[in-house]
């Protein structure tokens, strides 16, 4: 066993650095959005798990008896450390949650961070990650220097080198897969009358329609828009009514009109090819029809079309949801 | 063989220890800083955190030969199961529900934590001496388990709250601003020294001889335990027992129409020493021969202690009235209730009665 101390800039040390910045921005308020690179984040930090694992001849998940008492001590000294940081980490995710919350405009406190996918995938990693980190950094040697002695060459007629890149591929892989076996969730929608929205001779209001896949660890639907409805008729409230209280623009047959659409995107998986559609019919029923391509981050690979569908009836109900 | 050095190993234990300090201070100061007519009351609330703040760093420096009895292990798991216990009820407590139950809990949870100390002679903490390897390797395991325990406890709890819907949402968001966030914190800080008491084996070795100055620290630190459970329940005892302090009731004339007159009325009642509650009755009242009306001071809202430290208050009875000779009177009762020991209860009557010449008929 060598003496040598560690060299300030060794791989696994950068690795280290490049794993606590990635996880902070995974864990952290700001951006609110991650817009879809959440997965490939987390496959990052597999990734580089698996590489400092390797590293450390995964001495943190081994028994007691297979390792000499130097590694012991500092596998033991790991856990002591990380025991502590685990509390501490926990702290700053809750409170991260909550200023993400504020920043969103909403006051929901720590709930934010029991509703935040974001937050319980940073714990997971957190927990997962953080003895094998903590390992690292004192006697951090490059791999090029690490003892001939590593058990662990070749498992299975894999390489070592190549095993990083497989876990990061089976995460993303996993998860992708996952979003294309997981039904999408039910259809909710509210309507929300708003006396800022007012027009002469009908009533209007907010609509919030969303739609989840894997309970927003997979991509969410999220369309607000505005509707008005007078009896006759409902209509996009972003649109005035035409002459004799009739809606001014008739189903064109091929040319759907668009309805506005505010559509948040997924912290973890892309959305793209976003449309959203009004068809109205006789008895003065809207209906509002949306749909996004989700895709699992790797150039489309495994992508999937979500759809959300909502009837307003004239009287500004909400009939049905698809 | 020793396992660790002290001489090269920088000790961070303390720093749970002082962020626990300051979060009991913090819940303390927000109690007791309701208003700032209060001075000595917060003054002893900080001097109480200072006091916890300084023995859990005397007696985590201070290490004491279990004895006979904490060196069965059968004794020590009893311990053990007590603090669980004491945190699934801190777990179960509904969040509204919390204030002084929350208060003694963790009086009593600061007690088995000394205790499980004692009975594991500190191994779970880092000391300033050397451990022998037996010791070292309790330590060590007791540390392993303690975060795999924990970090799976929370990492299911995460996942299973997240997945159950928003209702489980719901539930572990109000958590983490109640019981169960407390007893997180708890098993953060008293975990491994849990786990070492319950997989050390009976202690069958006797115990070294000690020399003088540590039996003095180690009665020091019995001392000062001893003080910072006691001092919170003799505060407690004090609401129901120390006599109410009430001033003599003061009055001020003030200006009145023609053929009438008009009296400020002040008097304040306190009750407790430290956990306490304040009372001050300010009305003013005119008359005219007739009959007396108040002008202010014998509202609803008036029905309110003016300030409270670490106690809690129910009114119990608050009615004004004017009779048909034309005594205008006013009562209000009220039970004080403190944080510790909160099933203890004082009741407190504030009362005045002024008739249609201005002449005061009775007062409490």
């Amino acid at each position: 066993m060598t003496g040598r101390s560690p060299r300030w800039m060794s791989w696994p040390r950068l690795l280290v650095v490049a794993m606590v910045l990635v996880w902070c921005l995974l864990a952290s308020p700001v951006p609110t959005s991650l817009r879809g690179s959440g997965a490939v984040l987390v496959a990052f930090l597999v990734a580089t798990g698996v590489v400092l694992g390797q590293n450390s001849q995964w001495r943190v998940w081994r028994r007691t008896s297979q390792l000499d008492e130097r590694e012991r001590q500092a596998r033991d000294n790991a856990y002591r450390l990380a025991f502590r940081a685990m509390g501490i980490g926990i702290f700053v995710l809750v409170v991260t949650a909550s200023i993400a919350d504020a920043l969103h405009g909403q006051t929901r406190g720590p709930l934010a961070f029991a509703d935040g996918p974001r937050y319980l995938i940073a714990a997971l990693l957190l927990f997962g990650l953080l003895p094998t980190v903590i390992l690292t950094w004192p006697e951090a040697r490059s791999p090029a220097e690490s003892p001939s002695s590593t058990p662990s060459g070749r498992l299975s007629g894999i390489s070592a080198a190549m095993r990083p890149a497989l876990a990061g591929l089976l995460v993303l892989g996993v998860w992708g897969a996952a979003l294309w076996l997981v039904p999408a969730g039910t259809v909710r929608a509210i309507v929300v009358p708003s006396p800022n929205l007012s027009m002469s001779g009908g009533t209007c209001g907010a609509v919030q329609i969303s739609r989840q896949l894997g309970d927003g660890l997979g991509a969410a639907l999220n369309i607000s828009t505005n509707i008005c409805w007078n009896g006759r008729h409902a209509w996009d409230g972003d649109r005035s009514l035409g002459p004799a209280g009739k809606y001014p623009f008739p189903p064109v047959e091929g040319n759907p009109p668009t309805c506005s659409l505010g559509i948040d995107s997924s912290d973890f998986e892309p959305i793209s090819s976003e449309s959203c559609t009004e068809e109205h019919y006789p008895s003065g029923e809207l209906r509002i029809v949306a749909q996004a391509r989700v895709s699992s981050g790797i150039d489309g690979w495994l992508s999937r079309t979500i759809r959300a569908s909502i009837a307003i009836t004239a009287k500004g109900k909400v009939l049905k949801g698809d | 063989m020793t396992s660790s050095s002290p001489a090269r190993t920088r000790s961070w234990g303390w720093i749970p220890v002082i962020l626990l300090s300051l979060v009991i201070g913090a819940g303390l100061a927000l109690g007791a800083t309701t208003t700032n007519t209060f001075g000595l009351s917060n003054l002893l609330t900080f001097i109480y955190v200072a006091l916890c703040a300084a023995t859990a760093l005397v007696v985590r420096r201070v290490t004491a030969q279990p004895g006979n009895w904490l060196g069965r292990r059968r004794v020590r798991r009893v311990v053990v199961l007590l603090v669980v216990l004491s945190c699934l009820l801190m777990v179960a407590l509904p969040a509204d529900g919390l204030g002084g139950t929350v208060l003694l809990l963790l009086l009593f949870l600061a007690l088995c934590n000394v205790v499980l100390a004692r009975a594991t002679a500190q191994v779970a903490v880092s000391l300033p001496r050397p451990l022998d390897e037996r010791q070292g390797s309790l330590r060590d395991r007791g540390y392993r388990l303690a975060y795999w325990l924990l970090a799976g406890i929370a990492g299911l709890l995460a996942l299973v709250t997240y997945f159950a819907g928003s209702g489980a949402r719901a539930w572990l968001g109000t958590a983490l601003v109640s019981g169960p966030f407390i007893a997180f914190v708890v098993l953060a800080i008293c975990l491994p020294t849990m786990i070492v008491a319950w997989i050390e084996p009976d202690q069958v070795m006797p115990a070294p001889p000690e020399t003088r100055s540590h039996v003095w620290a180690v009665r020091v630190a019995a001392v000062m335990v001893a003080t910072s459970l006691l001092v919170p329940l003799l505060a407690a005892i004090g609401v129901e027992v120390i006599p109410a302090q009430a001033t003599q009731l003061k009055r001020y004339s003030s200006p009145a129409p023609k053929g009438s007159g008009c009296a400020t009325l002040r008097r304040t009642t306190e009750i407790g020493f430290w956990f306490e509650a304040r009372f001050v009755l300010d009305t003013e009242v005119c008359w005219n021969g007739h009959r007396a009306r108040y002008l202010y001071g014998m509202n609803r809202s008036d029905c309110m202690a003016s300030d409270w430290v670490l106690v809690s208050i129910s009114t119990s009875q608050c009615v004004r009235r004017t009779k048909s000779n034309g005594t205008v009177e006013f009562n209000y009762t009220a039970w004080i209730h403190p944080d510790v020991l909160s099933f203890l209860a004082r009741r407190l009557r504030v009362s005045v009665a002024v008739d249609r010449n201005g002449k005061v008929e009775r007062t409490k």
